[in-house]
């Protein structure tokens, strides 16, 4: 085992950039971000050490260029990359390209991510290893009629899905035996032009099914643990918005079954570090693999919250080469933690991105009160990367002390300038099916479909607080009350210089 | 006593209120209904304002014409409509042959010119923004009279994309 790593790239921007900065910290080390045109002056580019320029504000250019990215971790003598989620998390090359610079990925070696990457491929990687699989049919090279013959075989509902795919695309449930053939043919178009790869599989579609996963850790030694599940079902188009801990939906024998299941397909492939598996659950108690993510998860907090235990920080400390400092029994969840994803989206406009000024964050402090967040008063949300912005995570004894704390943190963060899902994540937590545990992939379309904010009282409430203010704070007032305080001319900044701001205006 | 009229719009909904101010107070009509309110600045951009005598924590920015909200836990933005303004065409979607971006974002295609003729949900322009795209499709068939923006160009949401013509058969 060499020195100790001392250095980390940050390959990754926005709240988990700023996260994991602050986990490397916490380790000693030091830390070195990486900005694209979007990001001068980001909040992560604010918590690191040093910040490196790597392009342009698209993602190509920047956060997705393999090279750019080891070039400033070798310019900036760092020892170790940490890629974050999304971006080139999940990339083999990009670890592999690490590797090969003589740094290390903080991550699965990238063999391991090349075999987990596709959706079959890591099918067949645990199959023999007694973890359950979704009955279907993954042999990519059979023609649509022989898929279609294998679909009315398994049974219907079935789901045609992309080999490559992810986020939604590429996926289609079909309950009728006429739709097979055109629902192939559409899912290979979609899978063609989405990933450049048109292969499809066939799988059973479990009605009514909950999104269960298995956080992992494994060192470089061997062992393997698991740190319990979270359940990921509340989701608007596949992507998932609030997450929990324990899961309702788990007795023990289960929770067990599946956490074992879990370990079993880490160590079929030689897993390293912290991945994640993630299950199907039917309402019988069934439970189906369904990928790995060989990465560190947007919701990876609750799962901290319930166990104690630093995720990013065990994450660096397995990158050290040290073995596991705890053991299966001893690890335990204490108490019931919830997420919740804090979106630039309109909910009431098709959840469409809302990128924008933001003229003033504040966030929600206290007990058992936790924002990861990549937000900053006066910042302007980019249009090029993903529309989250913040997590917010609250700890409880129990459920119900989690969902009532969480509402009230929801009610105290304040975020004004662009639309954003706030009130709905509110009326998702307050919502009497998610308070009874009642959840389900299709639960935002089943009890909140064409969500609109209600218009009663409060909307008269904002109209008389508008007019209250209309004269009160006239521009020149509203300017004068600026000064009064240290670092004035900062205190200009949020909205002074956006003022004149139009998109579409370049100056 | 007369007041001074103010126009709102709020969730696209215009509203139309009289303030009659004092030194320390303010009345409020709307929808006839007077109620006093008094607000007293605490902070930057928090205020405590007492409505009928009931007092509220409020977050409140100006940006523009746009007055940024938050009282209750509940977020709103509110546009003045100044005086003898038309109604700005703020709201996406179609209205009247305009056909308007749907979010702030990135043409990432631009599948018409001038003088197509197109037909009903017809993809016309492409619009990007956080990994999503968006399709702006045409609301009825048509001929294409101008196309506002080109592949590339940022755009703001409510932006004018393209305007189109009805088909002579489809006009009354």
């Amino acid at each position: 085992m060499g020195a100790r790593l001392s250095k980390m790239l940050i390959a990754n921007r926005g709240e988990i950039a700023v996260r994991v900065a602050r986990a490397a910290r916490e380790s000693g080390m030091r830390t070195v971000a990486v900005y694209s045109g979007a990001d001068k002056g980001a909040p992560h580019v604010r918590v690191a050490d040093e910040a490196v320029y790597i392009g342009a504000a698209p993602p190509r250019e920047s956060y997705l260029n393999i090279e750019k990215l080891v070039n400033a971790a070798k310019a900036s003598g760092c020892d170790c990359v940490h890629p974050g989620y999304g971006f080139l998390s999940e990339n083999e090359d990009f670890a592999q390209a690490v590797k090969d610079a003589g740094i290390k990925f903080i991550g699965p070696e990238p063999e391991v991510i090349r075999r987990l990457g596709s959706k079959t491929g890591a099918r067949a990687a645990v199959r023999d290893h007694g973890v359950p699989l979704i009955p279907g049919f993954d042999d990519i090279s059979a023609s649509p009629e022989a898929l279609a013959a294998a679909a009315r075989e398994i049974g219907l509902p079935v789901m045609i899905k992309a080999a490559s795919g992810g986020g939604g695309k590429g996926m289609r449930v079909v309950r009728d035996p006429a739709e097979l053939p055109p629902a192939i043919e559409a899912a290979r178009r979609e899978a063609q032009n989405a990933f450049a790869d048109g292969a499809v599989y066939v799988e059973k579609f479990i009605d009514h099914p909950r999104h269960v996963e298995i956080q992992i850790l494994a060192d470089e030694h061997g062992s393997t643990v698991h740190l319990f599940e979270r359940e990921c079902s509340i989701q608007r188009r596949h992507q998932k918005i609030v997450e929990e801990t324990p899961s309702v939906a788990l007795t023990p024998a289960l929770r067990k079954a599946m956490g074992d299941a879990a370990v079993r397909a880490a160590q079929a492939v030689g897993y390293t570090n912290a991945g994640t598996v993630e299950f199907i659950l039917g309402p019988d108690g069934g439970f189906y693999f369904l990928e790995v993510n060989t990465r560190l998860q947007v919701e990876h907090p609750i799962t901290e919250m319930v166990t104690g235990v630093d995720l990013v920080k065990a994450q660096i400390r397995i990158a050290n080469g040290e073995k596991l400092w705890f053991g299966q029994d001893d690890l335990a969840q204490r108490g019931h933690a919830i997420e919740c994803r804090l979106y630039a989206e309109d909910p009431e406009n098709g959840f469409l991105p809302t990128p924008g000024d933001v003229l003033l964050w504040e966030e929600p402090r206290g007990f058992g009160v936790r924002m990861d967040a990549g937000v900053v008063t006066g910042m302007k949300i980019p249009v090029d990367y993903d529309p989250i912005l913040a997590k917010l995570v609250c700890w409880g004894q129990d459920r119900n002390e989690a969902l009532a704390r969480m509402a009230a943190a929801l009610r105290q963060t304040v975020i004004l300038g662009t639309r954003t899902n706030l009130q709905f994540l509110h009326a998702v937590v307050t919502h009497p099916a998610f308070v009874a545990g009642e959840t389900h992939t299709g639960f935002i379309p089943q009890h909140l479909p064409n969500w609109k904010r209600p218009a009663g009282a409060a909307r008269g409430l904002a109209l008389l607080v508008a007019a209250a203010l209309e004269d009160k704070t006239s521009p020149a007032s509203a300017k004068a009350g600026l000064g009064d305080g240290p670092g004035d001319s900062d205190r200009f900044s949020p909205w002074e210089r956006l003022g004149g701001f139009r998109m579409g205006e370049r100056t | 006593m007369s007041g001074r009229p103010l126009k709102f719009r709020i969730h696209g909904m215009e509203v139309e209120l009289e303030v009659s101010t004092t030194s320390d107070a303010s009345e409020v009509r709307l929808d006839g209904v007077h109620t006093l309110v008094r607000a007293e600045p605490l902070a930057d951009h928090l205020y405590r304002v007492f409505i009928g005598g009931e007092g509220h924590l409020v977050r409140y920015v100006r940006h523009g014409d746009a007055r940024f909200i938050q009282v209750d836990g509940e977020a709103f933005q509110i546009d003045v409509i100044e005086d003898g303004a038309a109604a700005a065409a703020g709201e996406s979607g179609a209205a009247g042959g305009e056909l308007r971006s749907p979010m702030p974002g990135k043409v990432v295609k631009v599948m018409v010119r001038a003088g197509d003729m197109v037909e009903v949900n017809q993809v016309l322009v492409i619009v990007e923004a956080m990994k999503m795209e968006n399709e702006v499709r045409a609301p009825g068939a048509g001929r294409v009279k101008a196309v506002h923006v080109e592949q590339g160009a940022p755009v703001d949401g409510g932006q004018l994309l393209v305007e189109l013509a009805p088909a002579e058969k489809d006009s009354p």
